[in-house]
């Protein structure tokens, strides 16, 4: 016989296994639906271009040719990867190189064969020290067995540089810091509010004036990047645009003869990660400051991630537009929405005023078989529980973006969590109302599975107060709470209804069907009589009943 | 319950061995290519974690786990079989004690196959130095993944091992390896994914646990 704590937890231990299971599976055809949108979004051209770019003050107008440059900005088919995190946590110690863990390594090869030479450098942050480990690695010789490796550790700590990881270097605080192209560290030490610059090769640590404005919250700094791989982002300079434009506008048999000299429409501008004389910094607001590399100040606004803000990016690239002496001119964001189907691209000058922008976003109408896969997302999305949808809604879009892609139990990435975004932005009761009907498929889902399974714990025998609960839990956790119920539910003995047919429990007194009695059984024709009774009195009171002999 | 727990490792020593065998060839490929080769390879500088070591346990966590339900089930299947809790019950013990003694079998195997590979690759560390400090951090990540998804797969095979092998009952089976293969993949080598695993381990075992007591003999 079970007991109440031993039904307590089968019902428990299936729950839970249902709810997983369940939610995987939902999961899995959510994202299946997802990434095929995404896949034929990127079967299209879903690349932003911004022609003739006027920007950073100079232009090309050589012949009667458009010859300005030409901005692009597209996603990588790679893009998938982002969507099955236990790869993408593999990628970068596959890759070995770059961002590593909280490590950055770079790599810078010369020669080849058996005589070449490695120079490796990492740079670490460990026990508030910033360490660079530089190492040379020397191919072996012909007939040499071994191959020669040289290998220098240096510590920084906020007073100095060391071999050692001496207390004398003090220890940095909390460290916002980044190695730049020259092999100088840059860095804010949110402790001591100021930014500070590491010179290995000169073995000096400098520091900024203090940072005054405590609403300053930089997330980034240098190279301002998330998901890069993702997103690319180059351009044409005004030679190169010229000629893919020549042989349209000239046509394809003129194009070999009218090529120009590529060097007449050349522009000293180009588009690199970092400047040598401003570092960029993001701010947690989507503001990216200038700071002066030699003052270590923030000199001023260079511009921002358009409309969003990073924790909502899935992806940004910002590259830097470097004049003739590599001084800043100016810079690009790109930048991939939350859901992955939309590129926004600016551009900004020295000031950090917005030149130019365009944008590409994909519509389901956009891409054939793009509302059958939208439909199929949206349905399996309401099939998750009640209770994960309303909490996707609630607090879905607080999530990172990139974060929000593992999600499993919490989707940020879907239509919940965006009405919930409506939701709590709008100040509209109307806009709010209609943002919250979204839960209405997930909700009314629960209650008709809830309802059934009301109904046939009633059927079953099952007391008021269990049979509310098991109704609040199917609503709240809809199909899986249904599936719990049919395998914990209590089993029953049934027989067929003489009356109309059917199954019948047996200890009820009338049919649940058809409410018929159980039907009398028919008196014996025998029985046990003190003394000696006579036939006719016997016939007499059986009158009427079969005898059942 | 010592004796119990002698029994149990008797009866599943093969596949323990199999299980042993599967992670000794997949640590000897890690080794000879991802650490080997690097140092007598000039075009392949000895830094960070060797991407063949990071395949070979990415394969392994899809592997053992395999293996685990093999254990589990087979655990299951021959006391089925065998009618071995009827016997023992015969005994002064319970089935609550049968069943620890079980369980503790089958972590046991579990853990030191993948102590196991934890010690080899500490030895193929120490063995072939890195140039570059390594980041441990994803090694760790997917150690523990691996335990975290063998055990709910192990739970699993003792649950399905006490019906008869049927065409429901694979399905059943496979789904829930299917479940457990797509908690690691779509949740990654995360604390959440540790999480959800081990719940799914401790909702098996409590499911197991309410068969086994329940079973007649």
């Amino acid at each position: 016989m079970e007991t109440r704590v031993i039904r307590l937890v089968k019902t428990l231990a299936a729950g839970a296994i249902m709810v997983i299971a369940v939610v995987m599976v939902l999961s899995l055809g959510r994202r299946m639906f997802e990434s095929e949108l995404l896949a034929l979004a990127l079967d299209r051209p879903s690349s932003v271009s911004i022609d003739e770019v006027d920007m950073w003050g100079r232009r090309y107008d050589g012949d009667d040719i458009p010859t300005g440059a030409i901005l692009h900005a597209s996603l990588n088919r790679r893009m998938i990867r982002l969507l099955w995190p236990a790869i993408q946590d593999a990628v970068p110690q596959l890759t070995g190189y770059g961002r590593v863990g909280k490590d950055f390594v770079s790599r810078h090869a010369e020669g080849s064969g058996m005589t070449g030479t490695e120079a490796i450098g990492r740079y670490g942050l460990d026990e508030g020290l910033i360490t660079q480990t530089a190492i040379r690695f020397q191919d072996a010789a012909e007939g040499a067995q071994d191959r020669e490796v040289t290998k220098n550790v240096l510590y920084a700590g906020p007073e100095g540089i060391s071999e050692v990881p001496a207390e004398s270097l003090g220890r940095f605080g909390d460290v916002l810091w980044r190695p730049s192209y020259d092999g100088d560290v840059i860095g804010l030490d949110r402790w001591r509010r100021a930014f500070f610059r590491i010179d290995f090769e000169g073995r000096r640590v400098d520091w900024g004036p203090p940072v005054q404005d405590d609403s300053f919250q930089p997330i980034q700094i240098g190279r301002i990047a998330r998901n890069d791989f993702a997103l690319n982002v180059w351009w044409e300079t005004p030679s190169e645009a010229h000629a893919s434009a020549t042989p349209r506008a000239a046509g394809a048999n003129e194009a070999t003869s009218s090529a120009p000299a590529m060097g007449h429409y050349d522009s000293p501008v180009r588009l690199q990660w970092e400047a040598e004389d401003v570092v960029l910094i993001l701010d947690r607001s989507g503001t990216i400051w200038k700071l002066d590399r030699a003052a270590l100040a923030v000199v001023g606004k260079a511009g921002e991630t358009p409309f969003l803000k990073p924790h909502d990016l899935l992806a940004y690239d910002v590259r830097v537009a470097v004049g003739e002496a590599a001084s800043y001119q100016g810079m690009a964001v790109a930048s991939l929405a939350r859901a992955g189907a939309g590129i926004l691209l600016f551009t900004y000058d020295n000031d950090g005023w917005r030149l130019e922008g365009d944008s590409y976003a994909m519509t389901p109408g956009s891409v054939p078989g793009g509302y059958t896969l939208l439909i199929g997302k949206a349905i399996v999305e309401n099939l998750y529980p009640l209770v994960l949808a309303a909490g996707s809604f609630a607090e879905g879009y607080r999530c990172d973006a990139v974060s929000s892609l593992h999600g499993v139990f919490m989707i940020p990435s879907s239509a919940f969590a965006s009405r919930g975004r409506i939701f709590a932005e709008r100040s509209s009761l109307k806009v709010r109302f209609f943002a919250l009907l979204i839960l209405i498929p997930p909700m009314g889902l629960g209650a008709v599975l809830g309802w059934r399974v009301a109904r046939d714990a009633k059927q079953r025998g099952l007391p008021p107060g269990s049979r509310k609960a098991w109704f609040v839990a199917t609503v709240m956790l809809g199909l899986a709470g249904y599936i719990t119920w049919r395998l914990v539910r209590p089993g029953e003995v049934m027989v067929t209804c003489s009356e109309c047919g059917r199954l019948r429990r047996t200890e009820l007194a009338v049919c649940q069907h058809c409410g018929a009695s159980w039907q009398a059984s028919a008196p014996l024709a025998w029985r046990v009589v003190e003394g000696v009774e006579t036939e006719d009195a016997a016939v007499g009171q059986d009158a009427g009943q079969p005898a059942t002999m | 319950m010592r004796k119990l727990v002698l029994m149990e490792l008797d009866r599943v020593g093969l596949v323990a061995l199999l299980l042993l065998t599967a992670v000794g060839l997949l640590m000897a490929f890690a080794a000879v290519t991802g650490f080997y080769y690097p140092w007598h390879d000039s075009s392949r500088p000895p830094v960070g974690s060797p991407e063949e070591l990071v395949v070979v346990l990415l394969a392994a966590t899809v592997v053992v786990p395999l293996i685990s339900t093999v254990l589990g089930w087979l655990q299951t299947d021959y006391d089925r079989r065998w009618n071995l809790t009827a016997y023992v019950s015969t005994r002064a013990t319970t089935r609550g004690r049968m069943l620890a003694a079980r369980l503790i079998v089958g972590g046991l195997i579990i853990v030191a196959s993948i102590a196991l590979m934890v010690l080899a690759v500490a030895a193929m560390f120490h063995a072939f130095p890195r140039l570059l400090p390594v980041d441990a951090t994803i090694l760790v990540a997917i150690f523990v993944t691996m335990l975290a998804a063998a055990l709910p797969a192990y739970a699993a095979g003792l649950v399905m091992g006490w019906s008869q092998i049927g065409r429901l009952r694979i399905l059943v089976l496979l789904g829930l390896l299917l479940v457990i293969l797509l908690a690691v993949l779509m949740m990654g080598s995360r604390p959440r994914a540790w999480i959800t695993l081990a719940v799914l381990a401790v909702a098996m075992i409590g499911w197991l646990h309410h068969r086994y007591v329940h079973q007649p003999l």
